[in-house]
């Protein structure tokens, strides 16, 4: 075992905590080389020097104090929550929380300004004549005097009623030329038979007068022309 | 002080705890005791371990006060989880485990050690019979503590378990939670620190001669 081996194993050496084999080497070792010799007297001084410093001297008013603040801490953490709660903080807390509020919804009032209600433009009630403006886009044909009698909202899923008499509601048609809402001659054949009647409903012209509310139907008396 | 007279003087109070233990209070009932809530128990348990905690926590970290703040905060995590201790395991170890963890933690919070002047400065305050020994005795700790404070927290936990406290090898793997392997190698290192540390200190010292 050469000398740099044995400086490696020194500080292990002088405590005893080399292997026996190990142990064994290093004394023959020791035992013949000076230097390392020196150097394993060196780590044991130190040792001795590491183990000869005292500790501080506490006395019992240091141990006594200690265990004193050690029940007192265990105290304090056993204490229950609202007792070592600082209320005044809380207190200061919640008031600048509310005063903090009310500053806020304050302001958030007068800036805000108050919407108007929408307009229902759709809607009417019976006997009301909407403007023209109310025609909803896709609608071809109008009558105003349809409309104005028999309007109604058409949805995909509602029933279309064109002639229905009776509505709480009439609102203008959104439907194209599917619904005709013209203005209709109603023309009623009477034959010798007083029981057979026939009656046509033709679509005709916009009224010219869009006051004029009342159809008067057309009748045709056959016998006038001979036969049936 | 002779390190056998620590040595004695620590088994002195050790006996005197045992001796009060053996008589009415074992160690094992006593920390079934201070589980059981027992606060008496408590204070004895502190009272047997107390200077043991102390003098770890003094060489760990270098001064009064932190030994002292130490010792409270290990106490403290000994009384709030004394309820999972284990009374088949050795209370010791455990206990000294704990300490050297505060320690290691409380040394992180603070960079500085104590240097040299204040330990001086609280041997100067002492009375006049043997002043001169108290000084000298005061130098000595603070070399020492400086000689430990050269050395990393893993080698001065290792050093100061196995060296200055007397523990096996192994127990201190157990204690730091490392292999006896990896121990040795780092109480190696720590001895040659040391040495290299008192050889520097006796150089000067000559030369100021």
């Amino acid at each position: 075992m050469d000398c740099t081996h044995v400086e490696r194993f020194l500080p292990l050496f002088v405590e005893g905590e080399l292997t026996t084999e190990l142990t064994a080497s290093l004394q023959s070792h020791l035992f013949v080389c000076q230097k390392c010799s020196e150097s394993a007297a060196e780590f044991e001084a130190s040792r001795e020097w590491l183990r000869s410093s005292d500790d501080p001297d506490f006395d019992q008013q240091f141990f006594a104090e200690l265990r004193g603040s050690v029940w007192q801490k265990i105290e304090d953490n056993e204490r229950p929550w609202f007792r070592s709660f600082h209320w005044g903080w809380a207190a200061a807390f919640a008031l600048l929380v509310l005063f903090a509020g009310v500053v806020f919804f304050a302001q958030l009032k007068q800036t805000v300004p108050l919407r108007a209600m929408p307009q229902s433009a759709s809607v009417t009630r019976p006997g009301h004549r909407p403007e023209e403006t109310a025609i909803k886009q896709g609608a071809t044909h109008t009558s105003r005097r349809m409309v104005a009698r028999h309007r109604v909202r058409v949805r995909d899923s509602e029933p279309r009623q064109l002639l229905e008499p009776a509505l709480p509601v009439i609102a203008e048609t959104e439907q194209t030329a599917d619904v005709k809402t013209l203005e209709a001659f109603r023309i009623e054949i009477h034959t010798a038979d007083p029981s057979i009647r026939i009656i046509w409903l033709v679509a005709g012209k916009h009224a010219a007068d869009p006051d004029e509310s009342d159809i008067e139907p057309m009748t045709i008396n056959l016998t006038d022309f001979g036969g049936w | 002080m002779p390190s056998e007279a620590i040595g004695i003087g620590l088994m002195h109070d050790k006996l005197k705890c045992e001796q009060r233990d053996s008589i009415s209070h074992p160690i094992a009932l006593l920390i079934a005791r201070a589980q059981s809530g027992d606060a008496d128990a408590f204070d004895q348990l502190m009272i047997c371990n107390e200077r043991r905690v102390v003098a770890i926590a003094w060489r760990l970290l270098g001064n009064r006060d932190d030994a002292r703040d130490a010792a409270q905060e290990t106490f403290l995590r000994v009384y709030r989880h004394l309820h999972k201790f284990d009374l088949e395991r050795d209370f010791g170890g455990w206990l000294y485990r704990i300490a050297v963890n505060v320690c290691r933690d409380q040394a992180r919070k603070r960079k500085t050690v104590t240097s040299l002047e204040d330990e001086t400065e609280a041997a100067g305050l002492a009375t006049e019979d043997g002043l001169e020994n108290r000084i000298l005795q005061s130098q000595q700790r603070a070399l020492v503590i400086k000689a430990l404070s050269s050395l990393s927290q893993k080698e001065r936990a290792a050093v100061v378990l196995r060296d200055l406290e007397g523990l096996a090898t192994e127990e201190v793997a157990r204690i730091l939670g490392s292999t006896p392997t990896t121990i040795r190698s780092q109480i190696s290192s720590a001895r040659v620190k040391i040495k290299n540390f008192r050889d520097r200190y006796l150089k000067n010292g000559r030369k100021e001669r």
